[in-house]
């Protein structure tokens, strides 16, 4: 048999039976690509930079379901808590974690604490639990803040907005760590009517894809980690143009419409992703999807 | 993030730590007052301040403690008074006193005893200030190592030691005070005087000082030391301050020593509720008995200062060697008599 098509790792899983073959296929995969390698050296670098009263912060920017929570989640992955039980207290180099809905600080470190296990107060003043806070992510070596989906607290309120981001100046100059934020194009614009905070925060955007050469090559990767017995040259001007249009360009649609396709082309024994899987796969197109919300409120 | 679910800050207890000294470090490191801690953590219907913890540490305390730190239960349990068990006592219990062990007398949640001592140098010399277990134990008046006296209250409000009252009446504090800072009037306690122990009999002392020294290192099986010794320095320490023939064993060995009588307390008050400089006077004079064993016993006895049935009163867990010379004393009480 030829496995050309594929990477090491995936020749590995053709000796799986179906029903493993497929659970390893939904399972959720990392695929590399020069942006989001980019923005990893960036992170990385960030980690490691010295303490000053000053430190640089950084905005991933990118659309829905364009990959931005994939990517930090690869990075703080390869930078996990560790309970240390035979030291004074866990290792938490990195902090990831949901903005809270609305831009209110309290909830912000209700959420905080409640990622630590510490026991705490949820209905204590906001200046206890922002004491507290401190304390422990100093405690637990805290060298980075990252918080998702920011956009929820810059929606609304200006002044709420401000007051939140203040709190966030204020725990990364407390704290001496840098704060990476992730949000949508709103986040951004958020920020950039205060030229202040917009110096503070380097964005990094993560734009959505243009049918190219870096699209094709993204299918082969694709492709390679995907354990199907035969070669479906996704980057063929047909498939790339089809697996384009559907995906809209948006790297979190396509890894799903790749994992339902591949995984119709073990069930139907085809054993690669054409145009045939492709039509039987159950599909909307994110376009049509948000439609369908639209229309259902 | 974890499995574990271990407290955030999880420090282990330090070499010879009581469990409630190590509970209230927890308790501030997690950035919490220590009553807010322990609600939180234990959960409002179990009470950890209304009892001794150090002595009688319920299973739910320790169990948590164990999990939430990732200390083996075995080390959680070693920061307890359990570890003097056989050594300076026989049996645990409930309740009532236990032989060496200084009671806390806990109204509520408020101490009112002297129960837990304090050596100032040791307190200074701690990276972070923390209370021993050795500081419990009742002939434990002095510190072996830096042979000052210790202190069983604050120099300038004369309040007991209570570490978990630090933040009780000042809301506004989080959780910052180190241990030694008196509860009740903010006083340093690392800053009490160091005075100097007396040392009136260089023997005595020795045997005494190296005595504290396996108490302090958590009382360790050693074959060069009974541990029954301590029991019947607790006897001895029983007979002088006995009422018996009006306190004439105590007067015995002040007239021997050149050194003042403890002052008794009125009635019969247990060894382990006298307040620390006549604590301190009463063990020394039972070291001094135990003495060229048993040459001196034997002499207070021909003095009439001390009377054979005496020896064993109350006394049920006598070890043999003490209590075969009782009894050939009171043999040779009765040839005496006979003749
Ligand atoms: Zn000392
Ligand atoms: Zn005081």
């Amino acid at each position: 048999m030829n496995t050309e098509h594929l990477a090491e790792s995936a020749i590995k899983l053709l000796d799986l039976d179906d029903v493993a073959r497929i659970e390893r296929i939904r399972s959720p995969r990392w695929i590399g690509y020069p942006k989001a390698k980019e923005i990893l050296t960036k992170l990385d670098e960030l980690l490691t930079y010295p303490k000053s009263h000053r430190m640089p912060n950084l905005l991933i920017v990118g659309d829905t379901n364009n990959g931005k929570t994939m990517l930090i989640q690869r990075f703080c992955n390869q930078h996990p808590a560790d309970d240390n039980p035979n030291g004074d207290g866990v290792h938490v180099p990195v902090l990831y974690i949901q903005a809270p809905p609305v831009p209110d600080e309290g909830r912000f470190y209700n959420a905080i604490l409640e990622l630590l296990f510490a026991p705490y107060k949820p209905n204590d003043r906001v200046d206890k639990k922002q004491l507290q806070v401190i304390k422990l992510l100093r405690y637990v070596g805290l060298k980075m803040l990252v918080i998702d989906e920011i956009h929820h607290v810059l929606a609304g309120n200006l002044n709420k907005q401000r007051a939140f981001l203040n709190v966030l100046k204020f725990l990364g100059n407390e704290l001496q760590v840098p704060i990476v934020a992730v949000g949508t194009r709103d986040a951004f614009r958020a920020l950039q009517t205060d030229p202040q905070l917009a110096n503070r925060f380097e964005p990094a955007m993560l734009p959505r894809w243009e049918m190219g050469t870096d699209f094709l090559r993204l299918l082969v990767s694709f492709e390679r980690m995907l354990p199907l017995r035969k070669a479906s040259n996704l980057h063929s001007p047909e498939l790339a143009n089809r697996l384009f249009s559907m995906s809209e360009g948006y790297i979190g649609e396509l890894a799903q419409l790749l994992t339902k396709a591949a995984v119709l082309a073990v069930e139907s024994k085809e054993e690669r992703i054409n145009e045939n899987v492709l039509d039987k796969v159950s599909w909307v197109s994110p376009t049509d999807r948000k439609r369908q919300v639209d229309r259902a409120m | 993030m974890t499995e574990m679910h271990l407290w955030p800050a999880h420090p282990h207890p330090y070499r010879g730590e009581l469990l409630s000294s190590w509970l209230v470090r927890l308790a501030h490191a997690n950035g919490l007052k220590v009553q807010t801690f322990c609600r939180l953590s234990f959960g409002n219907e179990f009470q950890v301040w209304n009892r001794d913890i150090d002595r009688l540490a319920p299973a739910w305390l320790l169990d948590t403690m164990s999990k939430k730190t990732g200390t083996p239960l075995s080390r959680v349990e070693s920061a307890t008074l359990h570890i003097y068990k056989g050594k300076l006592f026989e049996h645990e219990k409930a309740s009532g006193q236990l032989p060496w062990i200084l009671p806390l007398q806990i109204y509520h949640r408020k101490r009112m005893g002297f129960g837990l001592q304090f050596c100032p140098q040791c307190l200074a010399e701690d990276t972070e200030p923390y209370f021993r277990l050795a500081w419990r134990v009742a002939p434990f008046t002095f510190c072996p190592t830096h042979q000052c006296m210790l202190h069983d209250q604050c120099p300038r409000c004369s309040q007991g030691v209570a570490f978990h009252r630090i933040e009780l009446g000042h809301p506004e504090l989080n959780s910052t005070n180190p241990l030694c800072i008196c509860w009740s009037c903010g006083y340093d306690l690392r800053d009490s005087e160091r005075a100097p122990v007396h040392n009136w009999s260089s023997h005595a002392f020795q045997s005494w000082a190296k005595a504290l020294r396996l108490v302090e290192n958590g009382a360790p099986i050693n074959s060069r030391f009974d541990y029954s010794k301590l029991s019947v320095l607790h006897q001895m320490t029983k007979l002088v301050l006995s009422d018996g023939i009006r306190g004439r064993l105590a007067e015995f060995i002040a007239t021997e020593t050149g050194q003042p009588k403890p002052k008794k307390l009125p009635g019969r008050f247990p060894v382990e509720s006298y307040r620390l400089p006549e604590r301190h006077q009463a063990v020394g004079f039972a070291w001094w008995l135990l003495g060229r064993w048993p040459s001196r016993v034997k002499r207070a006895w021909h003095a009439k200062s001390l009377r054979f049935n005496w020896l064993l009163r109350d006394y049920a867990e006598a070890p043999v060697w003490y209590r075969t010379f009782a009894k050939n004393i009171r043999t040779a009480f009765l040839e005496i008599s006979h003749q």
